[in-house]
């Protein structure tokens, strides 16, 4: 069964979170496609409810509501190709190149461009996908303590972005994206696509940081359903799923 | 938290990754139930209603423990939640139940119903070998009289990942012991690949068990909580 996404965009000026705005749509039943869109958050957040800035139009700040027609445990395959999505609008739309860290975010110049928080929601069609993706377009706002980690558009390609540009390309690559999930041995091909535009798949040394404990190793690629395996020393493999994973020095180095 | 190579809570201990849920597989043979070669798949639906567990006692056994113990395995390995087994001198019934707070394994309990109220130690000795082969952890046999603990509601992951009682490490926890709980209530998140996914009670009651640790791997099917109607 082949799986057609229409993307239909929904404009805020200011939204406390353009995820917590496509939850609701969710929860009453829109079709999935239905896109989210705001010039700024008041209360926009990452993984954990960490904070992500969102200062006016500074940030594309992009939601969308899915219904995957998948296994639930290929539902977090999701999230992999909403970045590979938003890494293929980057380069369409801005001529950026970007690396991709486990599992979802978007680097560029070794510093964070875009991040994506996915959440799901019991609605009265089902269980649906908030894909929420939060892109810098210019650093002009961004706050001291994350100039250091944090990077944008402008700042790496010298000029301002055009936010309609991405946004145009963003909703066809992750239509893209996601139709390609529900084809035909499609999760498969989106593990080997991450594999292949990330550099955090193979053999990079990171390090892991889970609720109570820390740990070192090299990368050794993605399980089936998304999840980094990290070779901690004699042979011994660690399956990630969640936590942060931040980069060493490259083996060789 | 999510490096799931540490979970040590499944009984089977060889699932893993996506967590493949094997299928069972029957193998035809002449003599019946307890001929059938045991394969250790395991499959756990979402939500099975539990029956109450029971201490070990002993019971009157016409079947030896070889077979008890079989018995056990072939209802581990096919996903069953009861059954029945009769001749002219025993009835067995082995029903699932929910798994100890401690171990997080599942338990299966099996009622020996004797024409005599005499009891043997076969049934316990058999329960010992079969927890040792891993089959099922706990198996009790008692009389059938006997039912002190109330039907729990298993809620179980619906999928690997990693297990939060609440939405940010600061907040306070969707659900504790004693929380009422009805179908739409929010009481945990299993977080995989930055997927959030949020855990219904999809039931009414008492949350009477929790049985995970903040931040803890979780498998597929593996029970979170245990909630009293």
């Amino acid at each position: 069964m082949s799986t057609r996404l229409t993307p239909t965009i929904l404009r805020f000026d200011s939204l406390p979170s353009t995820n917590t705005e496509a939850a609701r749509q969710a929860v009453l039943g829109v079709p999935e496609g239905l896109c989210v869109i705001a010039r700024e958050q008041t209360a926009g957040r990452g993984r954990q409810q960490r904070a992500w800035v969102s200062p006016k139009d500074a940030g594309l700040y992009f939601s969308i509501v899915l219904r995957p027609r998948l296994d639930a445990r290929a539902w977090p395959l999701v999230t992999l190709a909403a970045a590979l999505a938003a890494s293929d609008a980057l380069r369409e739309a801005c001529a950026l190149e970007t690396d991709i860290k486990w599992p979802n975010d978007l680097l560029s110049g070794g510093r964070k461009l875009c991040g994506i928080l996915a959440e799901t929601f019991e609605t009265v069609r089902g269980r649906a996908v908030v894909v929420g993706i939060g892109i810098n377009l210019n650093n002009r706002a961004f706050p001291p303590e994350i100039l250091s980690t944090a990077t944008s558009v402008e700042e790496r390609t010298g000029r301002a972005p055009e936010g309609e540009c991405l946004l145009a390309s963003l909703t066809r690559a992750l239509a893209r994206r996601y139709e390609a999930l529900h084809a035909e041995g499609g999760e498969a091909a989106t593990v080997r696509e991450w594999e292949s535009r990330s550099s955090f798949a193979r053999n990079r040394r990171v390090r892991v940081a889970l609720a109570d404990e820390t740990f070192e190793g090299a990368t050794r690629g993605l399980e089936p359903d998304g999840a980094l395996r990290v070779e901690t020393g004699a042979g011994r493999i660690r399956v990630v799923r969640a936590g942060d994973v931040m980069a060493l020095r490259r083996v060789g180095e | 938290m999510s490096a799931n190579d540490q979970n040590q809570s499944q009984p089977h201990g060889g699932e893993r990754g996506t967590g493949a849920a094997a299928a069972p597989q029957a193998e035809a043979s002449g003599a019946g139930a307890s001929e059938r070669a045991p394969r250790h798949g395991r499959r756990r639906r979402g939500r099975t209603e539990q029956k109450p567990q029971q201490a070990p006692r002993r019971a009157e056994s016409a079947l030896n423990m070889d077979e008890l113990r079989e018995l056990t395995e072939l209802f581990t390995a096919h996903g069953l939640t009861d059954f029945e087994f009769e001749n002219a001198d025993i009835r067995v019934r082995l029903s699932r139940n929910p798994a100890p707070a401690a171990s997080g394994a599942q338990a299966v309990s099996a009622q020996a119903l004797t024409p005599h109220d005499a009891v043997q130690s076969a049934a316990s000795a058999a329960a010992t070998s079969a927890g040792a082969e891993g089959a099922a952890r706990a198996v009790g046999a008692t009389t059938a009289a006997e039912s002190t603990e109330e039907e729990l509601h298993i809620i179980t992951s619906p999928i690997v990942g990693t297990f939060y009682r609440s939405p940010a490490p600061t907040a306070d926890a969707f659900v504790k012991v004693g929380s009422r709980v009805e179908h739409d209530t929010v009481v945990c998140i299993i977080e995989a690949m930055k997927l959030m996914n949020e855990v219904l009670a999809e039931t009414t009651g008492t949350v009477a068990k929790v049985y995970v640790e903040n931040g803890q791997p979780v498998e597929y099917g593996q029970p979170l909580f245990g909630v009293k109607k």
